[in-house]
C-alpha cells in the first residue's frame, strides 16, 4: 500500500504541476502572443521537441561535461584523501597547513576560475581543475575530521595489543573515518556536475564544434533559443541525478552492514 | 628462566604510585600487591580514580611518581600478559563477532587459521557460538560484553583488567556474567582487577576488595572476602555473603 502511494503520489503531483505550467504558459500566450510565450515560458511539449531536435549535440555536450565532472571528482576524492592522511599524521602538519587550506576554501572558485584559464588555457583542463577545486575541500574537511576523531577507547584497545602505527591506521583509523570520508565524497559528487558546468561557463570552448553543457547554455542564450535552454537544464538535472545516484549507491554498499547513517534510512 | 618462580612473588606490584593530571592529584601514594590468581575489586565514589588505577597497571597511563610492575616488568613490556576489558564493550562496528574476537591475535601477527580457531573456542566458552556472523549492532548489551570478554581471552592473558564491564547491564544479566566469569577463571586461572560500583558484585567475585576514597584517591581500606573459593549462584542466598555485602557497602559510604 505504501509502495503504491510512493509511486502514485509523485505521479499525481507531477501531472498537476504540468497542468499549472500549461495554464500559465497558455494565459501568457493569450496576452503576449505565441512568439513571445515561446521564448519566455515554452510549453513542456516544445521543450521535449527541442530536446529531440538537439539530441545529437546535447549528447556530445553531456558526455563532455560528464567526463570533466568524473575526472575532477576522482581527482578531488583521491587527492583529498591523501591530503587528509597527511593532515592527520601529525599535529604539527595539521597546524601548519590547515589554516591555508581554509583560506583557499573560503575563496570562491568562480573568482579563481579566470586565473585557471589564464594558467592552463581554455577547455577541458581548466574545467576539470574547477570541478576539482569545488569537490576537494569537502572531502578533506570530512575525512580529516574522521581520521582525527577516532574513539579514544578504541585507540587504547589497540595500544593494549601493542599495535604498530600502520596497524592502527589500517585496522582502526581508516575504517573509522570511512563514514566521514563517504559524506565528503557525497558532497563532492553532488557538486561535481555543477562544478563542471560552472567551469564550462568560464572556460568552455567549442573544441571540435561542440562544448560542454555550460557552453551550450551560453550558446542557446545568445541565440534566444529558450526551449533549448530548458532542454539543457533537463539534461543537466539528469546528469546530476546519475552522479548522485552512483555516489549514494557506493556509500550504501560500503556502510550497509554497520553504520547508523545507512541503517536509519533503511528502516524508513 | 632456570630459577623456578616463587609462588608468593606478587604478579602486580604497586609501590608508592601517584598520578597527577596537571595540578590535580588523582591517585596519591598507592601501595598494593596482588598474587597470581587473586581477584581484586576496586570500589569507590565516582571520579575517585578507579579507571586511572587500572590504566596505571595497563601502562596506558604512566605513574607520576612511584612504580608499577607486572611480573617484575614495566607494564608496557608486559602487555602480552594483559588484557583490558572496557566499560562499553568497545567492539569495532564494521567487524563481525568472529573477526572482532580475532582482532587481538591479528594485531600480534597470529596466522589466520590459528586465530580463527582460538576465536571460535573462546566464543564457545562465553556461549556465543551461534552469533559468529553477527555485527555488533545486532547484539544485546550482554552479548556485546561477552564478545569483549572473548576477545580478551584469546591470548590467554595472565592478568585481566576490567573497568566496570557490567555497569550498563540489568541485574540478571550481570549475575549470570559474574557466574560465567568465575567459571572461566577456575579454568584459566588468571589474575583480575575489577572496577565496579556494586558491593554485591565485588563480594561475589573477589578475594580482595580495595575501597578508594576520593580527592585525592587513596586506599581507604582493603577488605579480605572470606568466602569459599568455589562460588555459584546459591552463594548469594547465604547469610555470610549478605553480611559481607553489607560490610563492604558500609566501607564505601565511609570513604565518601
Ligand atoms: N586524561 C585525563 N586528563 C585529565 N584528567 C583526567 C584524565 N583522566 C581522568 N582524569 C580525572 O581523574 C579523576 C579520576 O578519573 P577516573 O576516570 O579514574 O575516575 P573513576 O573512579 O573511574 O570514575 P567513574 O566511577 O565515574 O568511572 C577525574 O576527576 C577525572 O576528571
Ligand atoms: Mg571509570
Amino acid at each position: 500500500m505504501n509502495k503504491l502511494k510512493a509511486i502514485f503520489l509523485p505521479f499525481i503531483s507531477g501531472i498537476l504541476l504540468l497542468g499549472i505550467w500549461y495554464s500559465v504558459a497558455f494565459v501568457y500566450a493569450k496576452n503576449e502572443g505565441y512568439e513571445v510565450q515561446r521564448i519566455v515560458i515554452p510549453f513542456p511539449h516544445q521543450i521535449v521537441e527541442a530536446l529531440w531536435d538537439e539530441r545529437a549535440i546535447l549528447w556530445i555536450a553531456t558526455r563532455q561535461t560528464a567526463f570533466a565532472a568524473l575526472v575532477g571528482f576522482i581527482a578531488a576524492v583521491t587527492f583529498g584523501y591523501v591530503l587528509s592522511m597527511l593532515l592527520a599524521s601529525a599535529v604539527w602538519v595539521k597546524r601548519s597547513l590547515y589554516p591555508w587550506i581554509l583560506v583557499l576554501q573560503m575563496t570562491p572558485v568562480v573568482v579563481l576560475a579566470p586565473i585557471f584559464v589564464l594558467w592552463i588555457g581554455q577547455g577541458l583542463p581548466s574545467i576539470t581543475a574547477i570541478t576539482f577545486m569545488i569537490g576537494f575541500f569537502p572531502v578533506v574537511a570530512n575525512t580529516t575530521m574522521g581520521l582525527i576523531s577516532t574513539d579514544r577507547n578504541l585507540i587504547e584497545l589497540f595500544e593494549m595489543s601493542n599495535a604498530s602505527k600502520t596497524q592502527e591506521i589500517a585496522y582502526l583509523r581508516v575504517p573509522y573515518a570511512m563514514p566521514y570520508f563517504l559524506t565528503g565524497m557525497k558532497i563532492a559528487g553532488t557538486l561535481a556536475p555543477i562544478g563542471a558546468i560552472a567551469g564550462d561557463l568560464f572556460a568552455g570552448s567549442s573544441q571540435g564544434g561542440v562544448g560542454g553543457i555550460g557552453f551550450m547554455v551560453i550558446l542557446y542564450n545568445s541565440q534566444v533559443k529558450v526551449p533549448e535552454l530548458f532542454a539543457t537544464a533537463f539534461v543537466a538535472c539528469f546528469l546530476g541525478f546519475i552522479f548522485v545516484g552512483c555516489v549514494n549507491w557506493l556509500h550504501w554498499m560500503l556502510l550497509k552492514n554497520w553504520h547508523e547513517s545507512v541503517r536509519a534510512t533503511d528502516i524508513e | 628462566m632456570l630459577i623456578p618462580p616463587n609462588p608468593d612473588t606478587p604478579l602486580v606490584k604497586i609501590e608508592n604510585a601517584s598520578k597527577c593530571f596537571g595540578d590535580t592529584i588523582v591517585l596519591d601514594r598507592i601501595n598494593f600487591s596482588a598474587k597470581k590468581g587473586d581477584f581484586v575489586s576496586l570500589v569507590g565514589p565516582s571520579g575517585c580514580g578507579k579507571s586511572t588505577f587500572l590504566k596505571l597497571i595497563a601502562g596506558l597511563h604512566l605513574a607520576s611518581e612511584g612504580s608499577v610492575t607486572i611480573d617484575g616488568l614495566d607494564p608496557k613490556n608486559a602487555r602480552e600478559e594483559m588484557a583490558f576489558i572496557f566499560q562499553d564493550a568497545n567492539l569495532l562496528p564494521w567487524r563481525r563477532v568472529l573477526s572482532n574476537v580475532e582482532l587481538s591475535s591479528q594485531l600480534r601477527g597470529v596466522s589466520k587459521r590459528k586465530r580463527q580457531e582460538t576465536a571460535r573456542e573462546v566464543l564457545e566458552l562465553v556461549g556465543l557460538s551461534h552469533a559468529l556472523r553477527h555485527f555488533p549492532w545486532q547484539l544485546s548489551g550482554g552479548m556485546k560484553m561477552r564478545v569483549s570478554i572473548a576477545r580478551a581471552l584469546t591470548l590467554s592473558p595472565k592478568l585481566l583488567l576490567l573497568d566496570e564491564p557490567f555497569g550498563a547491564l540489568d541485574e540478571m544479566t550481570r549475575d549470570k556474567l559474574n557466574e560465567d566469569l568465575l567459571r572461566i577463571k577456575a579454568r584459566d586461572g588468571w589474575t583480575a582487577f575489577f572496577v565496579t560500583h556494586s558491593a554485591a558484585e565485588a563480594v561475589f567475585l573477589s578475594n580482595q576488595i580495595i575501597v578508594l576514597s576520593a580527592k585525592p584517591g587513596r586506599i581507604a581500606e582493603v577488605i579480605n572476602v572470606k568466602l569459599p573459593a568455589f562460588r555459584d549462584a546459591d552463594l548469594r542466598e547465604t547469610s555470610e555473603y549478605l553480611r559481607q555485602v553489607a560490610n563492604v557497602s558500609r566501607s564505601i559510604r565511609k570513604a565518601h
